[in-house]
Order: structure tokens, then sequence, then C-alpha cells
């Protein structure tokens, strides 16, 4: 018994530093791989003028659909935003979600629409479609607004793509702000690759929380002041500027945010749509899309584009927070499963062989190791007999490389876009770098695991998403609330 | 970005430099310790003074002692050991061991100390650790001097930029032939400053206020800045330099700058095609006869705009519309259509029958634009070509690309459309399966007449629910 018990300590002692290094060098690889993506890209661009798209014969057409349930206080001011993007040949598509608020009443008499009989294939089966809307005045001629019974927001956007006839179609949630180019910029991509069929393309998402917005237009970017969503800007900065960046370099990319994303609908269209069972839709549609082209052989990449495109605001509370992580845990366990087959296999490329494991052991299972391991230094403790010295030199190694990953994205936020201008700002971001992995962390494990437990138990609701509203004091006690199927 | 390019390589040197600077630190010193210890615990063993009375807490020892000052666990592990064992054992450690010996003093030596006394799991965690403090003090001190660097030379640049907007302006619109002198010109950083302004004024001017800055820009030599550019190892620099002599329509460039109209790098070769298209006075799209590699689209989106941008006019692309490189074929369709170039439509025509299925589709939809009467027999073969048989069946692709030119035929179709094409549309009604090109060919029925509707209303009464829904539609909106 006490062989077992040391063989086994052994094992995990040895297990935790092969763990260790191994992490962090596939970090520093992210680093070092994003870090070159950046440096092309920003290069790249440098010197491209994105009007010249404005007013080409040769651009894509593309919509952009935007589901709505119970965005009543918001939903005008949100599709004049929305309609008010640079770019030549769009239309807008607004789906009302069975919203049981005044949603729809608003939008008709802002926009002085009108039912019109549109014929269309119902591409994707979705729940049915009350009515379709477009304005009597043309200078909204590029709005059409659905009108559908409450079937989740994949139901939605299935529906905003079967109307839809454009080649590409940008899937956005409605409360996001985006910025003026976001198309023009999103658009290139498409345009630019030769040789593979680019799939899908998304931007970072970006913190919104205390940003000053006037008429739906970012006009100020600050810090937000609360100390949750400015965590969250360091962990998006840390998501967006240095993972995805480097998995697009990689062609590994699984997920393109919900929030905006560009797609050719052709490719959607043939892969089913976005499956309305799932709670993490958005990502199981890009393993999906990606597995239908491997499958098929054909050359494509799912491209990521560093520059701040959307504004979104993120949870300023714990339990919201709560809600938000486990859903994701649930959607990257439903993708990582539901295309196990792609686990390690070189039958489809770099999603097979980087990217679906990374996100098995990096996304799904580090959080549960990380469990076990403070579950086993627990009981050790309390058996007495813990190897302090090493448990110490772990825990400062692990602090500190959580730290200068921060610090990275950082550096990486500075040498590009640089949106937090103030000196005080960054002062901010780097001590709240050093406070993450102590007072954050830890929660977001507990969110993680709690989603798993729901996974296993077979829970697929949304939970209630709060959000104060943009343009409203953060401390402002008014809260709007989207619940999904 | 300059700046950028040198920080990355700064901290890259700067962190190996940091990882190898760790490991030297750690890893030196006298190498006597290890044999030491063994010796030592070889020593105390030899006695076989212990009894088994606390055997867990032991190993834990006997690991700690194994991480941190190198004795062999497996020699504590023999029966008979006891606890005071190992306090005198700890003790004799503290006392005799080489580092004691030489009076290791401050946190830095006892480190040391401790790297060097310890298993390789602790060596590689503490590298680490030395890496990571390194690393993270350098990162903080690059990005709080960037940050001030970054804002004073914004600063500076933000002052700099309002004046020469100010001084060009007097140029410009001041007396002429009074000496002018531009503050600080004569630095690099300023020059740019200077040059970008000019640029920018010269992008929005026309006549003779362009041609004064133009002439000024070779005056003042800051040609020689671009020419430079285009000397430059950094390919960004490069391409920086295609578009600013392009810009001032420098002529003699254009050798220099044809070498790149090939080169591996594609934002190089693209920014050279553009600077080509407006400095190649009798050909400005010579590149495109030799042309390597595939032209995006949106390098054709760059040479359309240069093209409308600076009125240049293409007699025909008839030449490139049997390239052996299927995006200049495709780019060539495309500006054929746009243009309308109708005398080029035979040549179109005979595309429609091209291997590639996107080279047909972009010779259809030209065909469209286009719009001659003469060529309806073209798009009605061309839509017959696009049906799909048995052995294209399987491609799920390809069969969706097929579908999207027998949609973009009809509507080629659409405006010439008149009742004696009734019988192909009416093959089409009663065989398609595409809802969209279904909609589309009731919707020319109805527009070529009464006759037409009739035809549909025949079809309407043997036709599924489906179809039946598609008609209706048809003729609900023909009423409205």
């Amino acid at each position: 018994m006490i062989d077992f018990f040391k063989a086994l300590q052994y094992i995990i002692e040895n297990g935790i530093i092969v763990i260790t290094i191994f992490i962090f060098g596939s970090y520093a690889c992210l680093a070092f791989f994003s870090g070159m993506g950046m440096l092309r890209y920003m290069r790249k661009n440098s010197f491209v003028d994105y009007r010249m798209l404005l007013s080409s014969p040769l651009a894509p057409s593309i919509s952009i659909i935007a589901p709505a349930y119970n965005e009543g206080k918001s939903i005008v001011d949100n599709i004049r935003s929305l309609l008010s993007l640079h770019y030549n040949d769009f239309e807008v598509i607004i789906v009302n979600d069975g919203s049981t608020d005044d949603t729809m009443e608003r939008i008709i008499e802002a926009y002085d629409l009108e039912m019109v009989d549109i014929l269309y294939e119902e591409k994707i089966p979705t729940k049915p479609i009350k009515g379709v809307y477009k304005s009597r005045n043309k200078a909204f001629s590029k709005l059409t607004v659905i009108d559908k019974e409450n079937g989740g927001k994949a139901d939605a956007l299935n529906a905003g793509i079967s109307i839809s006839e454009k080649d590409f179609f940008s899937a956005i949630d409605v409360d996001c702000i985006l910025e003026e180019d976001a198309l023009l910029i999103m658009a290139k991509p498409f345009l630019e690759e030769t040789g593979k069929r680019i799939i899908a393309s998304g931007g970072v998402i970006r913190v919104a929380n205390s940003c000053k917005i006037k008429e739906g237009r970012i006009t100020e970017v600050k810090l937000p002041r609360r100390f949750l969503p400015k965590i969250q800007v360091l962990e998006y900065t840390r998501a967006f500027l240095m993972g995805r960046m480097a998995w697009s370099r990689l062609n590994g990319l699984l997920l393109i945010s919900g929030a905006f994303g560009m797609f050719d609908r052709n490719i959607v269209i043939k892969c089913g749509g976005y499956n309305p069972e799932l709670v993490g839709e958005d990502m199981e549609l890009i393993v999906r899309m990606r597995r239908y082209m491997a499958e098929r052989k054909e050359k494509y990449r799912v491209i990521y584009i560093p520059d701040p495109l959307c504004w979104t605001e993120v949870p300023s509370t714990l339990k919201v927070l709560g809600r938000q992580r486990d859903r994701w845990t649930r959607g990257t366990m439903e993708s990582l499963f539901h295309h196990f087959k792609l686990f390690f296999n070189p039958k489809f490329g770099s999603l097979g062989v980087l990217g679906h494991p990374y996100w098995f052991f990096f996304e799904w299972l580090a959080p549960i190791i990380e469990f076990i391991g403070i579950m086993y230094f627990i009981i050790i403790a309390i058996l007495g007999f813990p190897n302090w010295p090493f448990f110490f030199l772990l825990l400062a190694t692990v602090y500190l490389f959580a730290v200068s990953l921060s610090y990275w994205a950082i550096l990486f936020e500075e040498l590009s876009f640089h949106r937090y201008t103030k000196r005080r700002e960054v002062g901010k971001m780097l001590f709240t770098s050093m406070l993450e992995p102590i007072f954050y962390h830890p929660f977001i494990l507990f969110f993680n695991l709690r989603g798993n437990f729901k996974f296993f138990i077979g829970e697929k609701t949304w939970g209630q998403m709060e959000k104060k509203g943009f343009g409203e004091e953060e401390r402002s006690g008014k809260k709007k609330k989207i619940i999904r199927k | 970005m300059i700046r950028v390019n040198k920080t990355i390589k700064f901290l890259l040197f700067f962190l190996v430099s940091g990882l190898a600077f760790s490991q030297v630190t750690l890893a030196s010193g006298p190498k006597q310790d290890r044999a030491f210890f063994q010796e030592f615990v070889k020593a105390e063993f030899s006695q076989n003074l212990y009894s088994s009375n606390s055997i867990c807490f032991l190993r834990t020892l006997a690991y700690s002692f194994q991480e941190i000052n190198l004795a062999p666990a497996a020699a504590l592990e023999v029966p008979g050991k006891n606890l005071s064992f190992l306090e005198v054992y700890i003790e004799s450690i503290g006392e005799e061991s080489p580092g004691n010996s030489q009076n290791p003093s401050g946190l830095w030596s006892r480190f040391i100390e401790t790297y060097r006394t310890s298993g390789l799991k602790v060596k590689i965690l503490l590298v680490i650790l030395i890496y990571l403090i390194f690393s993270l003090l350098s990162l903080f001190t690059i990005i709080i001097v960037n940050r001030t660097l970054k804002t004073r030379k914004r600063r500076q640049a933000k002052k700099m930029k309002e004046i020469y907007q100010e001084e060009l302006t007097n140029f410009l619109f001041g007396e002429e032939g009074h000496p002018y002198e531009f503050t600080g010109i004569k630095f690099n950083a300023n020059r740019e400053i200077f040059l970008n302004e000019l640029l920018s004024l010269h992008n929005n001017l026309y006549g003779e206020a362009a041609n004064r800055l133009r002439d000024f820009y070779f005056n003042l030599g800051l040609y020689k800045t671009s020419l430079a550019k285009v000397q430059a190892r950094r390919w960004d620099l490069k391409a920086k330099g295609f578009k600013e002599l392009s810009q001032m329509d420098v002529k003699d460039a254009n050798q220099q700058i044809a070498k790149y109209a090939n080169s591996k790098n594609k934002v190089l070769r693209m920014e050279a095609h553009v600077a080509l298209v407006k400095i190649s006075e009798d050909d400005p799209l010579f590149f495109l006869d030799d042309l390597n590699y595939e032209l995006s689209e949106w390098e054709q989106v760059n040479i359309l705009n240069t093209l409308n941008y600076h009125h240049i006019f293409i007699d025909s692309f008839e030449r490139w519309l049997d390239s052996s490189n299927d995006s200049v074929v495709i780019f060539a369709a495309k500006m054929t259509g746009y243009y309308k170039h109708t005398q080029e439509a035979p040549k179109l025509a005979t595309l429609l029958t091209h291997h590639n299925p996107k080279v047909r589709h972009h010779a259809i939809k030209a065909l469209g634009q286009l719009e001659i009467p003469e060529n309806i027999d073209d798009l009605k073969k061309a839509f017959q070509n696009e049906i799909p048989d048995k052995d294209h069946q399987q491609d799920e692709l390809l069969v969706l690309m097929m579908e999207k030119n027998r949609k973009a035929a009809l509507e080629a179709f659409y405006p010439l459309a008149t009742h004696k094409e009734l019988d192909f549309l009416e093959e089409i009604m009663l065989h398609e399966t595409v809802f969209s090109i279904l909609l589309i060919a009731a919707k020319i029925m109805v527009s070529t007449g009464e006759k037409g509707k009739e035809a549909l209303e025949k079809i309407y009464r043997k036709a599924d629910p489906e179809l039946r829904k598609i008609i209706e539609n048809v003729k609900q909106n023909e009423e409205e």
C-alpha cells in the first residue's frame, strides 16, 4: 500500500512538472506565433485603404444577421448603428426571436415597417416565421425584419440565413457596438486569400464597460472602473491578441465569437447551419464547417482579424459571469465531444492534429487537472506530509507565468492598437494582472467545474445574462434580461 | 512600424539572454557538492542505527531532501531509520555542506546554493522562476518606456504635422517665387512626417496645385527618400516606396518596381502591380502577361480602383481572356463586362465551356452585363452546360458552383428574353429543382408578356405545391 502511495506521489509530482513545462511551452509557442502574426498583419495593413471597397463593384455583398430577444429598450438605436456602417452592398436582417416585450412594435414604429410577401426557401429548418417586414421609407431599404416564434439564438440566425441572398453573412449580437469600418475590414480577408477558400473570419471583441458611447458609437475608450470588467479586459486581450491570432496563423482556429463573425453563407447552409440544440452553437458551427471542408479535401482557412471591431458589455457581477462561463464550458464540451472523431486525426490536418487536441487538453481538461491537483494537495496537507518547498516553488512559478502572459498581452496591445491611451490605464492593467491569478482565477475554475457538472447532468439552458446597457452608469440598477432556450 | 520590429527583436534578444543568464548563473559553482553529499550520506548510513517508527514522515522528508538537498532518497528508505537521525542529518548538512563552509550570505547566495544542491525537477523550476522574474521585470520596463516614448513621439508628430500643414498651405497658396523653408525637415523623423503630409495633400488636389506639389517633391529631393525605400530590405518599406513613387508619377521607377511584379510576397507583388498601373503609360496592365501567381480579388479591387481613379483607359482586355492563369482570365472577364467592351463578346462566349467553373461564372456574368441579344443562344447553352451529370453529383461544392452558374446565366438572360425563349423556360420550370432558379425562370416568363403568362398558367395547373407557391408569388408581384 505504501509502495503504491509512493508510486502515486512520484507520478503526480513528476507529472506536475511535465504538465507545467508543456503548458508553459505551448503558451510560449502561441505567444511567438501570435507576435509574428501581429507583426505581419500590422505591416500588411499599415498602408491599406479600406475605403476603396466602398465604391468598388467587385466588393462582396454581405448580410448582417442580428437576432433580438427582448431588446425593446435599445433595439431602435442598435439598428440605426448597424444601418450606418460603412459599406455599400449590404443588408441588415433583424430577427425578432419571439420577444415578449415591445421589441417588434418599437422597430415597426421607428422604421415605418410593413409586412411584405417575400418568397424564400427554408434552407435550414427553423421555428415558424410569423412575418417578414420591410420599411416603406426608402432610406431604410437595407433593413429587413423577421418576426418569428422563439427558438433561441441559433434558430434565429438560421432564419436570417434562409432569408438572406448574399454570398456572405455576418452574425452579430444586436447589443454589440461595431466600429464603422468593421465590414470593410472583415471583408478583406475573403478577397485577398488565393488558393484557399475562406469559410469564416472573426474579429476581436473588446470590453465596452465604462467607455463613452454616443448614438451607438464608441466615442472614448476607457478602462472599466470595476474590478471584474477590468480583469476581463486582460482576459479578452490575452485570448484574442495572443491565442486566436496564433491559431489563425496555424490554421487551427476553432472558434469565431458569436458576438461578431463573418461566414461563407453557402458553406454554412451545406453544413446545416447553427445547431439550435446546443448552447455553444458558435464554436460547434466552426468545427462542423472545418470538418465539412476537410472531409471533401477542400483547401480552406478560418481567419482571425486582430483589429478591434466589436465592443460588448461584459458581466460585472460574479453571478452573471458564472452563468456565462459555465455556458462557455458546456459549449466547448459539446463541440469537442460531438466531433471527437477529429481528435489527433491527421486526416483533418491542423484541425485534427493541433486544434482539437489543444482545446481538449487546455480548454476542457486543464481545469479538471487543476482541480485534481488542488484536491491531491489538500489531502496530503491533511495527512501532514506535503512537500512545502516544492509546493511554494511551483506556486511561485505558475503565478509568475500567469502574470507574465498578461504582460505579454499588454505589450502586444501597446505595440499594436494602443486603445487605452492614458498612462494611468496601463498601470492599472499591469497591477490588475498581478491580482488576477489570486482573486479571479479561482472563481473561473469553479464556474468551469460547474459547467462540466451541468454538462454531464444534461443541462442545456442559456441562463440569464443581465446587462446594464450602454450609456448608463455602471452602478445604476437598470437591467435587462436575455433569456435563451 | 520600424520601432515595433526593433522592439520585438530587442525583446527576443533580451528574453533569450535572460534564459541563458539564469541557466549559466545557476549552473555555475563547485561540482564537488554532489559527491560530497553522497559520501556524507553513505557515511551516516554505514552506522546503521535506525528503526522505522515513522515511515510516512520519513519518506516525506526523504523526498524533501531529494528535492532540496540532493540526498539520495533510496538510501533513506533502508529499514531502521528514525526521526532522530534525520534531525541530526539536517543539522549535519547545515553545518558541513561546502556551500555553508563558504559562508553564503544574502538571499541570492542562498538561492544559488539551493540550486546547486537540488534535484532536476527543482532545478528546472528554479531556472523557469528566474527567467520569469527576469522577463516580468523587462516586460514591465518595456511597456512603461514604450508608453512614455510613444506618447512623446505622438505629441511631437502631431505638432510637426500641424506645422507642415500650415507651411505647405502657405507654399501652395502664397506668393510664387518666395523662398520657402520647412521647419526641421533635415531630421529623418520630421522628413517622413513632411512627406506623408505632402502626399496626403497631393492626393486631395488636382491641376496646378497638385503639379506644384509634385515639382516640389522632386526639387526637395524627396523622390530619393522614396527610392531609398524601394531599396530597403523590409518589404513593407518597399511597398510604401512603390506607393509614393506611383502617386508622384515617377515614371523612371518603372523598371525598379517591375522587378517585383512576380515577387513571392503577395502584398509586395500587389503594391508593385498597383504602382505599375499608374506609372506605365503605354501598357498599364503589361504585368498580367507573365503573372506566375494568382491575382487575388483584393488585388483586382485595387487595380480597378486605380484605373478608375486615374481615368486610365484600357482598349481591350481580350489578350488576357485566353491567359493560362485562370485568375487573370477572371479579371479580364470582369473588366470586359464592367467597361462594356462589347467587341470582346465572341471571345467571352468561348469561355462558357472553360474547364474552371469560376471562369465560366464570370464569363456568364460579363456577357449579361454586355446585354447583347445575339448572346442569348450562348447563354442558353451555358445554362445547359451547367447541369451536373452523374460524375459531378459526388462533388457537392462543384454542384453548388454549377447551380450558381445556372442562376447567373438566367439572370444574364433576363433583360434579353422574349417569347421566343418560352420553350426553353418551360423546360426549366418542369425539370429544374433549385428554388432560386425556378423563381427567376418564372419571373422571366412573366416578363415576356401575355404568352409567357399563359405558358406559366399551364405549368401552374400541372405543378406540385412548391412550384405553385413560386408561380403564385411571381404572379402576385406582377399584379402589384
